[in-house]
């Protein structure tokens, strides 16, 4: 089954979490009576997965139980195996932090990959970046020095 | 009795022993002859009695004899007489000849003596006048050796402390250039030292600064920012599209 147009809407580790809750919710939802799975998604899944999600079960084969389980269990399966991309960052991200960073990555490396964003508020600006043993800072603090060091050397 | 005066007696003595012995020789020889002349006559004549003859003969013989030996003996004394007043006359005039030469010697002795004390007197005289003139001569080449010595030692100590001089006033550079290079070396290093400390602090206080006057469009920016140059780096060369 293709999951891209889910997951290409989870952007960090929090919201790959939330959705982990809301398919945990939903699959008990399938089995009761009277439970109502598109209000269910509506009110458990986050906003922007609610549209694609729903879509995605429409386009499925039956709306039976079973398959809709199957379905969430593979997109939970599914989203285990997306590549995190970890980010240290000196601020508190807001929406749109989140939204340009997700942007760029989508972009210049790939849909399959969430952001796990940290705090460290020495460093000033910038970002520490690793990923799969790889590391590396670039911050405002590194910045400001090498460019106090190369006025140093002209000086 | 001077040495002359011996051999003079010595000589008058044996001369009259020669003398004495020359008689006494002619009058052995005489009674020689005169005996054998008798014998001879007594072979010759025909003896009347030949005992008798001889008798008379030797008789003759010996009185002739003694009286040869009487004469020669008187006449040897009248020599010995004449020798002795001779030898009185030889000695006494030799004693008045020596005592002359003596008194010549002596006199001549005591003018050589006076001469050489004079000249003596004279050289010594003129020795010590050489020897002051010499000694004065002398104190002077050595007072002037002496000068020139110290002059030459005076001129060598100028010399020296000229050099000596020169070699400290090198040296009081060369410690006072290596000095002031050691005092620049010194200040460059404490400048670096506060040029960086400064740095240090100002660096500090601008990351301080811009940190907290990054709004959250800034930050966003430098995030991007990271994430590019990090791309850039190939840090995402196995994720990449």
């Amino acid at each position: 089954m293709n999951y891209e147009p889910i997951y290409v809407n989870i952007r960090t580790t929090a919201e790959r979490g939330a959705v982990y809750a809301a398919i945990e919710v939903i699959l008990e939802a399938l089995y009761k009576k009277g439970g109502d799975i598109d209000k269910r998604i509506e009110t458990e899944m986050p906003s922007a997965i609610v549209l694609p999600l729903k879509q995605a079960l429409m386009q499925l084969p039956d709306k039976s139980a079973k398959t809709i389980q199957t379905y969430l269990e593979g997109l939970g399966k599914q989203l285990t195996i997306l590549r995190i991309l970890s980010l240290e960052i000196a601020y508190d991200p807001t929406e749109e932090t989140i939204a340009v960073l997700t942007a760029w990555i989508r972009e210049s490396l790939g849909n399959d990959i969430i952001i796990e964003l940290s705090i460290d508020r020495s460093l000033l600006g910038g970002a520490r970046i690793s990923y799969e043993g790889r590391y590396k800072e670039t911050n405002l603090a590194m910045f400001i020095e090498h460019k106090m060091r190369e006025q140093e050397i002209i000086l | 009795m001077t040495f002359l005066e011996i051999g003079n007696q010595y000589h008058l003595e044996l001369f009259i022993a020669f003398l004495c012995g020359g008689a006494f020789s002619a009058l052995a020889a005489c009674v020689w002859y005169m005996a054998s002349h008798q014998k001879k006559e007594l072979h010759e004549k025909p003896y009347p009695s030949a005992e008798t003859e001889s008798q008379h003969i030797l008789s003759n013989a010996n009185e002739e004899a003694v009286e040869i030996l009487r004469v020669a003996t008187e006449k040897a004394r009248e020599v010995l007489q004449s020798v002795a007043h001779v030898k009185e006359g030889v000695g006494s005039s030799l004693t008045k000849e020596l005592t002359a030469i003596a008194e010549q010697h002596k006199q001549y002795l005591q003018d050589a003596s006076l001469k050489y004390v004079e000249t003596y007197e004279h050289m010594a005289e003129r020795a010590q006048e050489e020897y002051l003139s010499t000694l004065h001569e002398a104190s002077q080449v050595m007072a002037g050796d002496a000068k020139h010595t110290l002059d030459m030692f005076e001129t060598f100590l100028k010399d020296q402390t000229i050099g000596y001089k020169q070699q400290m006033e090198k040296k009081i550079d060369d410690l006072r250039n290596k000095v002031n290079e050691q005092v620049n070396e010194y200040k460059k290093e404490k400048l670096k030292r506060v040029d960086k400390a400064i740095n240090e602090i100002v660096i500090l206080v601008a990351k301080i600064v811009i940190g907290r006057s990054l709004n959250i469009k800034e930050h966003n920016e430098l995030v991007l920012r990271a994430l590019e140059e990090a791309k850039k780096e190939g840090f995402f060369s196995h994720l990449e599209l």
